[in-house]
């Protein structure tokens, strides 16, 4: 058990952090209690620094957007609005959004262009852990890419490419030599067709 | 790019997903942000969107991150300036204690003598400005009497002025009267058929008096001229009388100058040349009736042969 005093307030009692959930830790970060930030760094660096590395490709460049990703999780904690989302999405969605920022600024091609590079996403190696916790995020791995199974190719292709590989719309379209208006409309499908799946999940999960 | 009023207005759900994704081109993006800022409807569909988008960092299999970063991560996040409750003391002046016994009381002393040093000046600079006051005020009411002198003698100067003024006035009319009295004259004179009757003193009357009467019109203009008139103490007009069968008729009062020079002007109520003689008289102080005034000049009248 970790504990900590909250900074700048003596003869408060000692606080366990690992008993706060993630909403109450982001409300800490926004306070400037680096505690609430190591604890979160905890339970997501894993994540946050799996999708920059399937993402960028390179262990460093993963490392360097992982740290970039909690330093913008620091300075922007005060932004997060628990109406707004569930705090892991937010988080997600901090890391991924920085992510897209290092690829379409280094204009590397640090992914592979192969469309069906989403069947990596099957061969990675799966950790062996032994928690309840890490036990029900793999099923819920299993679920997310089940869904993304049962997407169509055209479909599935497009959000791959969206995602994981950082690319617009537009620049999907000229990837694929598609009409603009296809890949939208693939987008959008696709989309709802992956709300339809994972909606149970998403509530549970977040 | 720029957007039309309607599409900045219209509700972008045809971007949530797209956006969600991170997928959408910058102005796209920036139409979405604007949008939702201002839409709760959008801004709920657009964060369910998200959540979806987040699922699909799961699928990613887990990969551990290096020990080693944990500390890098920590330790490049800046730490922010903090006040501890404790630092507050450092910040605030602190005050001396309170003690009545060590320092009260000369402290008192102090102020008592501060107090009444100040009170010395301030009555002692009162009293200066006391006297100076009272000094101006002093050459302020001299100026004022010397101003009220000056003020009366203009007042009296003014009084002379306006009296002269008057008498001015007065020589002025007399003046103009006398040109009448020279026009008409030099008129008379230069008329041919005008005759100069010679006044003389009456018998027994003394002086140099002198007058003449000019008749002309064929008697029905007259004009009588004095000098060398006595003036009484009191300017008192003589009498001119035109007689006619022993009956005194008034012609007119003459009035002299300080000179003793006089003339008057007349219309007779019938010509001249009817009456027996013309005799100017002065009054005395005691006469009541024409008779009774002293006769100073007198002439006889000319016939009526002698008026043409």
């Amino acid at each position: 058990m970790r504990e900590a005093a909250i900074p700048g307030v003596t003869g408060c009692p000692v606080v366990d952090y690992q008993e706060l959930d993630d909403r109450q830790l982001i409300e800490g970060t926004a306070s400037g209690d680096k505690s609430a930030l190591e604890e979160l760094y905890n339970r997501h660096s894993t994540a946050i620094f799996s999708l920059a590395r399937y993402m960028l490709r390179q262990e460093a460049l993963a490392e360097e957007a992982t740290q970039e990703v909690f330093l913008n999780i620091w300075l922007r904690a005060s932004s997060y609005n628990p109406e707004r989302g569930a705090p892991r999405a937010w988080l997600m969605s901090v890391a991924h959004h920085k992510v897209i920022d290092i690829i379409r600024g280094q204009r590397r091609t640090v992914v592979a262009s192969d469309p069906k590079d989403y069947e990596t996403l099957e061969v990675l190696p799966s950790a062996e852990r032994g928690t309840a916790e890490e036990a029900e995020m793999n099923i819920e791995r299993a679920r997310v890419r089940k869904a993304l199974e049962t997407l169509p190719d055209a479909q599935r292709e497009v959000i791959v490419l969206a995602y994981f590989q950082g690319l617009s719309q537009s620049e999907i379209a000229a990837r694929l030599n598609q009409p603009l208006g296809t890949v939208k409309t693939r987008v959008r499908l696709a989309m709802q067709k992956l709300r339809a799946e994972l909606e149970e999940d998403v509530t549970k999960l977040f | 790019m720029l957007q039309s009023y309607s599409e900045e207005r219209s509700h972008p759900e045809d971007l949530l997903e797209a956006y969600a994704l991170n997928a959408l081109d910058p102005e796209e993006e920036a139409r979405v942000d604007s949008h939702v800022d201002l839409c709760d409807n959008c801004q709920t569909e657009l964060n369910r969107w998200q959540l979806t988008a987040s699922m699909l960092g799961v699928a990613v299999e887990p990969e551990a991150a290096p020990s080693s970063l944990r500390a890098r991560v920590l330790n490049g996040i800046p730490t922010p300036p903090r006040v501890r409750r404790n630092d507050y003391r450092r910040l605030i002046p602190q005050l001396p204690k309170f003690s009545l016994g060590n320092w009260a009381v000369p402290a008192t002393a102090t102020v008592v003598l501060v107090v009444l040093g100040f009170s010395i000046f301030l009555n002692l600079r009162v009293m200066s400005q006391v006297e100076e006051v009272t000094v101006q005020s002093a050459t302020v009411t001299a100026q004022l009497n010397e101003a009220i002198t000056q003020n009366q003698q203009l007042r009296l100067v003014n009084e002379t002025l306006e009296n002269r003024l008057e008498q001015s006035e007065v020589l002025g009319i007399e003046l103009i009267d006398g040109m009448r009295k020279m026009h008409a004259l030099s008129y008379m004179s230069a008329h041919p058929d005008t005759l100069p009757v010679v006044l003389r003193p009456a018998a027994g009357g003394e002086g140099e008096q002198q007058g003449m009467l000019l008749v002309g019109y064929g008697g029905r203009q007259a004009l009588l001229m004095v000098a060398n008139m006595v003036q009484s103490a009191v300017p008192t007009p003589y009498q001119v009388w035109l007689e006619k069968d022993g009956v005194r008729l008034s012609a007119g009062k003459l009035h002299v100058d300080s000179s003793g020079w006089g003339t008057l002007n007349f219309t007779p109520p019938e010509p001249m040349f009817k009456y027996d003689s013309v005799d100017l008289t002065m009054p005395m102080a005691d006469s009541t009736t024409p008779e009774q005034e002293q006769l100073v000049l007198t002439s006889r009248l000319p016939s009526a042969g002698l008026l043409r």
